[in-house]
């Protein structure tokens, strides 16, 4: 039986319930199907300024007003932004959900109070220098961007100083009121409740929002192999990251490549731990799959002593070219079952529900239900990765991106 | 030493103590003083095994920093039966997710994994713990990886910044790097990595908790007849080290963008009368949107994105730490404000805001708090602290105990001094900010 149901109300907002058994809490909140990738370029971090924003004041409450609501429900909350889209959530014990959801869907419709708005870009601004010190997340800004360098999804997600510092309310209003039309929108509740109680609840507090036109109208991201070396004198080690084409997250093959990048680089007892890490060459080397909407990225990561980047990428290589060549079907086994007791693990746990879920609209894929994950990983096999890999060859030139000391990867 | 252990097992199988059964949760001793705590979750999918050594970096021969770290790491890499690859193997075989760490206090191995291998997840436990044959080359291995970590840490400034922090605060041996230095860690060697394993790896340091999907007595049993036949040594080491903080202020120059601010004064320990008054307390200060470091420091002053203080226990006492990151210009006025702000404490916290702590406190104890994985680590962490369990009940009613009137009494006999102070950026801040 399918654990989900799904409801729209007139305006266009669209609701998912996702019933757990065991857990006595809900994790519910909203999606809004615009990111990083729906901004003009000169207003790049209006999406992830504007998830702040929605904190500071509504038309009923003031930012102080709402955080104190919101800790009297004793709620765990969140929001975060990406290339894709920006998702709000809290997860309470049950009996609290629906006045989570009153909370949540005023915040929706805040007023992007222009008394707060300074204020909070200085804090965005304090956000962007955080990750100028975390040279292993600022990394991924550059290789997206390398990737796709003609295209809105290779925009930062935080935006750079200078689009942020230039950045207006009546910019961000104007973005606000297109891309959180209800049509474009999603409301998610993931764990215990009573879902008659939320539909009612959603009706009375969504139902008013006015309709819209948001949608997506884009080319597709076409990927580039391009090398892109970035020379910062004050980074210790050299991050590096390459990265293949791969398919959306809705396509079919999502899981063979989440499973290939497993086998080749899960964090221990893979292919890449024992031929980079154990052998010294770096204290990281991990491989990693994203699916988005209308394409994806299989990548790399490494963190090297920047003597021996050249090395460490040519082995990271040659793994790579293995893999064309035989395929272990133990070692294939052994990640699809760690794969599959993640699954089962993340079913005990209302919030990685409701991210997965979160994952699944945003790609356009369809709801996988825990036994759909598990089936998936069990239906990946030698076959499907040489098919795979005829597909998205992990032979070709990679997207090449270093961040640290090194000038250049010549040597 | 450790071989023999197995050879004298089944003899002692029969009497098994319990140590407490009219509060919290059960904890069973075996006669070798293996603790045993289980927290069977109806209708859980999946459960969780941790089991945490009372040895850490505290232990570490002075001039063998990073010992115990290695000790952990290298634990995997070999076994009579099986070379490394094997031992890794016959874990994912399982699909088991496995974890360890080394902390100053203790060294912890936790694994999630679908109950029926719970059996099995024991069993290769054990096998490591029991016969690790820690082989050279695999040390020399994981010394290279380590000092490469070491390196790594200069480009991860906020955890940089704790570390110094606590090792300015606690000094020696509380505030150790479980890391180790570049100097120590040359001088380590199997044969030192093995003579540390053996002396430390006793039935008494260890304890195991299960929570989740699991029947409470064939977990009880199904560890003792693994367990059980290691040999008892005799009573634990008592080597509490108190927590004892130092009042300074230091600076390391970091050519960062963001200057990270880390300050550490002392709290409670866990088994004290006001551990639950300093844990509502550290509540109003931080941990929830409308505590006063995030109210005062970003919401009010938008100064940093990244403001918050968290409690840490000790075996012997509790301490406060505190972290803020923001640009250089803007670092002596945070600093500021975050002084201010746990000074002010001990002044004016009000009964809404005790009220709302309370509420928060107790939200996360029924969604977070409530995964099997949530709750192994606290049982292990609860008897590890104070030989004492309690349920996720017994902590909200606590919780809901507290009065102002207690937060006050604890606030005045556990101020916020001594007080250090830790920079990592660009340019000191004066010392009278």
């Amino acid at each position: 039986m399918s654990p989900f149901s799904t409801h729209t109300l007139d305006n266009g907002l669209s609701l998912i319930f996702e019933t757990i058994p065991r857990i006595n809490s809900a994790a519910v909140g909203f999606f809004a199907n615009t990111g990083s990738r729906d901004e003009m370029a000169d207003q790049a971090g209006v999406s992830h300024f504007l998830e702040h924003m929605c904190f500071k004041g509504t038309a009923k409450r003031d930012w102080r007003q709402l955080s104190l609501d919101i800790d009297d429900l004793g709620a765990s909350w969140n929001a975060y932004t990406w290339w894709e889209g920006t998702a709000y959530y809290h997860w309470v014990q049950s009996e609290r959900a629906t006045q989570s959801i009153e909370i949540l869907a005023d915040m929706m419709r805040s007023t992007i109070p222009s008394e707060e708005f300074d204020t909070e870009k200085n804090v965005i601004l304090e956000e962007i220098a955080m990750y100028h010190d975390r040279p292993d997340s600022l990394i991924f800004d550059e290789l997206i961007r390398t990737v796709f360098p003609d295209h809105p999804l290779g925009q930062s997600v935080l935006g750079t100083e200078s689009t942020v510092g230039a950045l207006t309310r009546d910019q961000m209003v104007d973005y606000y009121a297109r891309r959180y039309a209800p049509e474009n929108m999603t409301f998610i509740a993931t764990g215990k409740f009573d879902r008659d109680e939320i539909v009612a609840c959603v009706e009375s507090v969504c139902g008013d929002w006015q309709s819209g036109e948001a949608g997506r109208d884009q080319q597709e991201p076409i990927f580039s192999g391009q090398t892109h070396v970035v020379q910062r004198e004050n980074v210790t080690r050299e991050h590096v990251t390459l990265a293949f084409p791969a398919p959306s997250g809705a396509n079919a093959d999502a899981t063979t490549a989440e499973m290939l990048s497993a086998y080749l680089g899960a964090s221990t007892n893979s292919r890449l731990y024992w031929a980079v890490v154990q052998n010294g060459l770096a204290d990281e080397a991990t491989a990693n799959y994203v699916g988005l909407s209308d394409t994806g990225l299989f990548y790399i990561y490494l963190s090297v002593d920047p003597t021996r980047t050249k090395e460490a990428i040519d082995v990271v290589l040659s793994e790579c070219q293995a893999l064309h060549d035989q395929i272990d079907d133990e070692a294939l086994e052994r990640a699809k079952t760690k794969a599959a007791t993640s699954v089962v693990c993340s079913g005990e746990h209302g919030l990685s529900r409701f991210g997965q879920l979160v994952d699944d609209v945003s790609c356009n894929a369809p709801l996988r239900s825990l036994d759909d994950q598990i089936d998936g990983i069990r239906s990946v096999d030698t076959d499907r990765i040489g098919s795979y890999l005829t597909q998205f060859p992990l032979t070709q030139d990679p997207a090449l991106v270093a961040l640290g000391p090194l000038a250049d990867l010549a040597s | 030493m450790v071989y023999t252990r197995r050879i004298l097992a089944y003899l002692r199988l029969s009497k098994v103590f319990v140590l407490r059964g009219l509060m919290g949760v059960e904890i069973v001793e075996l006669p070798n003083g293996i603790r045993i705590v289980v927290e069977p979750m109806e209708g859980a999918k999946s459960a969780v095994l941790a089991m945490r050594f009372g040895f850490g970096a505290k232990d570490d021969p002075h001039d063998r920093l990073g010992m115990a770290r290695i000790a952990e790491d290298v634990l995997f890499k070999g076994t009579p039966k099986r070379d490394a690859r094997e031992v890794f193997d016959a874990f994912d075989t399982l699909g088991i997710r496995r974890g360890s760490s080394t902390a100053v206090e203790h060294t912890q191995f936790q694994a999630q994994f679908l109950p029926e291998h719970f059996r099995s997840v024991c069993e290769l436990f054990e096998e490591t713990f029991s016969t690790a044959s820690f082989p050279d080359s695999e040390v020399e291995v994981t010394k290279a990886i380590t000092l490469e970590e070491l390196k790594r840490l200069e480009d991860s400034p906020i955890q940089q910044a704790m570390l110094l922090t606590f090792k300015a605060a606690l000094g020696e041996p509380m505030g150790r790097v479980p890391m180790g230095d570049a100097e120590t860690l040359e001088l380590i060697t199997s044969a030192g990595v093995r003579r540390f394993w053996t002396e430390h790896c006793r039935p008494e340091s260890l304890i195991v908790s299960v929570a989740g999907g699991v029947d409470h007595q064939q977990a009880i049993d199904t560890i003792q007849e693994v367990f059980g036949g290691w040999a008892s040594d005799g009573p634990a080491d008592p080597d509490d080290h108190t927590v004892t903080i130092v009042d300074r202020q230091v600076h390391h120059v970091k050519e960062s963008e963001q200057a990270h601010i880390g300050i550490v004064f002392g709290s409670v320990a866990r088994g004290h009368e006001l551990y639950y008054p300093a844990q509502v307390a550290i509540a109003v200060l931080s941990g929830s949107g409308s505590s006063r470091l995030f109210t005062e420091v970003r919401e009010k002053r938008g100064l940093a994105y990244s403001v918050s203080a968290f409690y840490r226990a000790r075996r012997k006492g509790g301490l406060i730490a505190l972290y803020a990151g923001t640009t250089a210009e803007r670092a002596k006025e945070t600093l500021r404000v975050c002084r201010h702000e746990v000074n002010r404490l001990a002044e004016d916290v009000t009964q809404e805001e005790l009220d709302r702590a309370k509420t928060v406190l107790k939200g996360g104890l029924f969604t977070s708090g409530d995964l099997p994985e949530g709750r192994a680590g606290s049982l292990v962490e609860d008897v590890f602290l104070d030989g004492n369990t309690r349920t996720i009940q017994e902590i909200a009613n606590n919780v809901d105990a507290v009065t102002l009137n207690q937060i006050f009494a604890y606030l005045e006999a556990h101020p916020p001094h001594p007080q250090t102070v830790v920079t990592l950026g660009p340019q000191p801040l004066a010392s009278d900010a």
